[in-house]
């Protein structure tokens, strides 16, 4: 076995970093270029799982799946030209949610390169503006070094996604690795290292023991530093309650008494009023999103500021910040709550939950008699099943269902909900749930899906048929549009349907024809032995939930407007609710 | 994205970059996210070992953000701004 020896190709040093790295799988597909480094695999088959895709985008979901599930770093595999282009959607996704993604791609031969080359594309420069850092690999000496800054780069700081493309020659050359290594990144700073700033942590606390609307907004940051304990401390010592991001569900239990839900484009109207009305935001970890903040220079108009962010250029990008601390979550939650005395905010918070009390979401679901199953339906009944189980995660695609699931599933754990946010990709839901299946094999993933999104990479059914994942369950929510842009088209352009009506297949049989158990609901009453009998099935399902065709999703700040100006269900005029 | 005015103010960025394959591109793909047309570009090798100096002189964009996202950059080790 040639890596007993000292002597190693280009190939065996990839496999060998990605083991020195902590991998234990990857997702990917071979080709011409990368056939080197697929030769070398079989050798660390009992380190290195490899999972083979069914498309590059697909691997690369997959990739996000596993690492937002896990918390660590999700790796895929592709082969130069169109099997690196496939990989640009998940790359951007992973960049736009800052989740840590190294992909690895075979390039054509460095003698080759710039010569029009067969499969040969620019991938570091297709990918400059949506990775951390991309690498070009011509010589094989490079690898180790590479390889710990792409994994370093990955995992640290904000994470994020890193391409390394190596030149299909320096995959097989041969020579003697070292692995003694020093980082070369003179301009990056880990900011998880610094020492937590002082000043604005005596600033925070000045200002928090003189407000008397304080409320606390949890992103992403939040899971990722895993600070979900510090910030229950710090809610609980200080009495502020908590409202969170769409990436945020999950950084604070939602049955805690503080728990306020999600804030944004689709949320609470108790939620959004409180923003508008609150007269100090504490943002911990979120970026203020323009679908969090709606109109910007009116957002939170009545507070001041603290934002709480690793990413020191984040800081006033769309919402100006009267304190800005730059550090990891969790070392700033610590800092803050030994420095801050007792307190509560309760009638601050009984105010909310009046509002809370009058413009309940679930109350803007109204049932038309003639429909045998709503949406809510579905939800209502998912809500049920996940009540009592804390073993199951839900990974959602993008659009209404993501939307529905985000307001009507009770999230109580970090890491219990995967979406796809910032790029808002369709067809994200069903290869990251392969991804979090493999991550979490002791857990049940279920998907929540559109029959638009479903049929944007359901072709990875054929990925979990023949890994013989078990574990993963999917709720198509199929109304036979692309149900978001047909909700905006009809609130905003005047029911003109462009586009958007969509005819299936039957996916039950679908299921089948790939080996998974397939069934269709089409009655309110059969949702809860359908889910049941997924949860008890040794396998893999597709439930196919034929629901209302044009339910909507409420409340809706129309974009542009200022989070407090909500179409509440009720009626198709925009109220402000501040 | 409209091209900003010729009268509209000559920002000026000053950058010290670690000097390796794609530092530069990321830094003048930036600069066109960002909105800016490039009116003045320099750049040397700095005295210091694989760094290089970096001015580049634009119109239009937002200057502030325009140095926050530089500095965010991997390779960008130092960043500067003078308006005017």
């Amino acid at each position: 076995m040639s890596h007993l020896s000292c002597e190693r190709t280009g190939a065996e040093i990839m496999c060998e970093a990605l083991i020195r790295h902590g991998v234990e799988v990857i997702f990917g597909i071979p080709g011409g270029a990368i056939m080197p480094f697929y030769h070398a695999l079989p050798q660390y088959e009992t380190q290195l799982r490899h999972v083979l895709c069914r498309h590059e985008q697909g691997a690369g979901h997959a990739a996000e799946g596993y690492a937002r599930a896990s918390g660590r770093v999700g790796v895929c595999v592709a082969t130069s030209g169109p099997g690196a282009t496939n990989l640009v959607t998940p790359i951007a996704n992973a960049w736009m949610d800052s989740t840590p993604l190294v992909a690895i791609t075979g390039q054509v031969s460095s003698a080759l390169l710039g010569s029009d080359a067969f499969q040969e594309v620019d991938f570091v420069g297709l990918t400059l503006p949506i990775t951390k850092q991309s690498y070009l690999v011509r010589d094989a000496n490079d690898l180790p070094r590479v390889f710990a800054e792409a994994f370093h780069l990955a995992t640290s700081g904000r994470p994020g996604p890193v391409v390394i493309d190596v030149a299909k020659d320096a995959q097989k050359s041969r020579l003697t690795p070292n692995w003694m290594v020093r980082l070369d990144l003179p301009g990056y700073a880990d900011h998880r290292l610094r020492s937590v700033d002082l000043a604005g942590l005596r600033e925070t606390v000045d200002l928090l023991a003189t407000a008397e609307r304080p409320l606390i907004l949890a992103g992403y940051g939040v899971i990722q530093s895993g600070a979900h304990g510090e910030l229950i401390e710090f809610a609980e010592r200080t009495g502020i309650p908590v409202a969170t991001t769409l990436h945020g569900l999950g950084a604070f239990p939602q049955d805690h008494p503080l728990s306020l839900g999600m804030a944004g484009m689709h949320g609470g109207v108790h939620v959004n009023r409180a923003i508008q009305r609150c007269d100090l935001l504490i943002n911990v970890g979120s970026r203020f999103d323009d679908r969090v903040t709606g109109k910007a220079s009116t957002f939170a108009r009545s507070a001041r500021i603290v934002h709480i962010d690793i990413e020191p250029a984040e800081m006033g990008k769309t919402v100006r910040a009267d304190v800005a601390i730059i550090g990891d979550a969790r070392r700033v939650l610590t800092a803050l709550t030994a420095a801050t005395s007792p307190r509560c905010a309760r009638e601050w918070l009984a105010q909310v939950r009046s509002v809370q009390a009058r413009h309940e979401t679930t109350a803007m679901y109204g049932r038309n008699a003639d429909v045998d199953l709503t949406p809510h339906d579905l939800f209502a009944g998912l809500r049920r099943a996940l009540a009592t189980r804390d073993d199951a995660r839900v990974v959602t695609d993008v659009g209404q269902h993501q939307m529905w699931a985000a307001q009507l599933l009770e999230w109580r754990r970090p890491r219990s909900q995967l979406t796809s946010g910032g790029a808002g990709t369709m067809g994200f839901a069903v290869p990251a749930a392969l991804g979090a299946a493999i991550a979490c094999p002791d857990e049940t993933i279920w998907v929540v899906v559109g029959d638009g999104g479903f049929q944007m990479t359901n072709q990875e059914l054929a990925t979990i048929a023949q890994e013989d994942i078990r574990n993963l369950k999917i709720a198509i929510v199929n109304n036979g549009y692309l149900g978001m842009v047909r909700q905006w088209q009809q609130l905003f352009e005047g029911r003109r349907y462009s586009g958007t009506r969509l005819s299936s297949p039957s996916f039950a049989r679908l299921a089948e024809a790939y080996g998974i158990r397939g069934a269709t609901v089409e009655h309110r009453d059969d949702v809860d032995a359908a889910i049941a009998a997924a949860w008890e099935h040794p396998g893999a399902v597709v439930i196919d939930f034929v629901v209302e065709r044009e339910a909507n999703v409420f409340p809706i700040v129309p974009q542009g407007r200022a989070i407090g100006d909500m179409m509440t269900g009720g009626s198709r005029d925009v109220v402000s609710v501040e | 994205m409209s091209s900003p005015s010729n009268d509209s103010p000559v920002h000026t960025l000053i950058v010290k970059l670690h000097h390796r394959p794609g530092a530069l591109d990321r830094l003048v793909g930036l600069l066109r996210r960002q909105g800016c047309v490039v009116t003045t570009l320099s750049f040397a090798p700095s005295h210091e070992p694989n760094l290089a100096d970096v001015t580049v002189m634009f119109r239009g964009g937002h200057a502030k953000r325009v140095a926050q996202q530089a500095q965010r950059l991997v390779d960008v080790v130092e960043v500067g701004e003078r308006v005017g």
